[in-house]
């Protein structure tokens, strides 16, 4: 379709809603504060973006060419590790946020010792954590 | 009589156009071709024709301005951003700049779903300079999306068809 009237109406109806929201979030982003809990999760919407991130991923696949079988190959395995460590990300944050948010005194985190330790170390421990429980 | 008629009525129509202050729109007057060659002499940057030129070629389609005595055009902003637009055209989605583009959304698009559960469960924030340039990016991406030509399922699917016949006959 090279018609700029078509081109509109058939953006509006397909991924312009995702777009805006998305947009949105980032500008969400910047306004809130760390410690507002309502803005944290409405940056979760963002996730709408994954469509687009399917779309492009194609069209770059295309753009590229990629016909012979080992070059398939390579791409399947770096989709596996992008996905595999992408849950694994998610669960380690989701099960710091557990350990956060639960008692304040009895939580994994207390019991652990790592209530006065860096972020990374943290990230890591619940990430480690991850990594033995699904792998 | 009735051909006599309807000249008495045209130049009386005529004649009151004339006084008239209003706008006045060249197909009352000229026909198709003499219209086009008017409008063809207004878009022309070597030679513009001066308002007793234009109405020798009796085009009334221009309020005249007494103290300039040039051509008023109705030009507004609209037109004007409308005009620039038709200019830029339509971009390919397999152009190497789109794709160049595409390349760093993908990448901005997977930095920011690493990085959101990390932010949301850890309260860590981003320097507002990089969700600044992320922000300009995406609403970029939005007003390109317009821009950008699409394929109509249609397309696909004969193309798609046309494709797989052409490898089964071969």
């Amino acid at each position: 379709m090279k018609k700029r009237s078509k081109i509109f109406r058939n953006y509006i109806n397909g991924s312009m809603l995702p777009d805006l929201l998305t947009t949105l979030i980032i500008g969400i982003s910047i306004e809130s504060k760390s410690s507002d809990d309502f803005a944290q999760f409405i940056k979760l919407i963002f996730l709408l973006r994954m469509k687009t991130l399917k779309c492009i991923y194609w069209r770059i696949l295309e753009k590229f060419r990629i016909r012979s079988k080992v070059q398939e190959y390579f791409i399947d395995l770096a989709n596996l590790l992008f996905i595999s460590l992408w849950i694994l990300h998610l669960f380690a944050c989701f099960w710091f946020f557990v350990g956060v948010h639960s008692d304040p005194e009895n939580n994994w985190i207390v019991a652990n010792g790592l209530n006065e330790s860096s972020t990374s170390i943290k990230y890591l421990t619940s990430l480690y954590w991850s990594a033995v429980t699904i792998m | 009589m009735k051909r006599a008629q309807s000249i008495k009525s045209n130049l009386s129509r005529f004649s009151q156009m004339q006084q008239s202050p209003l706008i006045l729109k060249p197909q009352n007057f000229a026909t198709p071709l003499v219209r086009r060659f008017i409008q063809k002499l207004k878009k022309n940057r070597d030679f513009k024709p001066n308002n007793e030129q234009l109405e020798l070629l009796n085009d009334k389609s221009v309020v005249i301005d007494p103290k300039n005595e040039t051509p008023n055009f109705p030009m507004n902003y609209l037109e004007i951003t409308s005009k620039i637009i038709s200019k830029l055209g339509v971009l390919h989605p397999y152009d190497n700049i789109k794709i160049l583009l595409d390349i760093l959304h993908f990448l901005l698009i997977i930095f920011y779903i690493y990085w959101m559960p990390f932010e949301i469960c850890f309260n860590v924030k981003l320097n507002d300079g990089v969700y600044g340039m992320m922000l300009m990016f995406f609403a970029c991406d939005i007003l390109l999306n317009f821009n950008t030509v699409t394929f109509s399922s249609t397309f696909l699917c004969n193309f798609f068809l046309r494709h797989i016949f052409t490898m089964a006959s071969s």
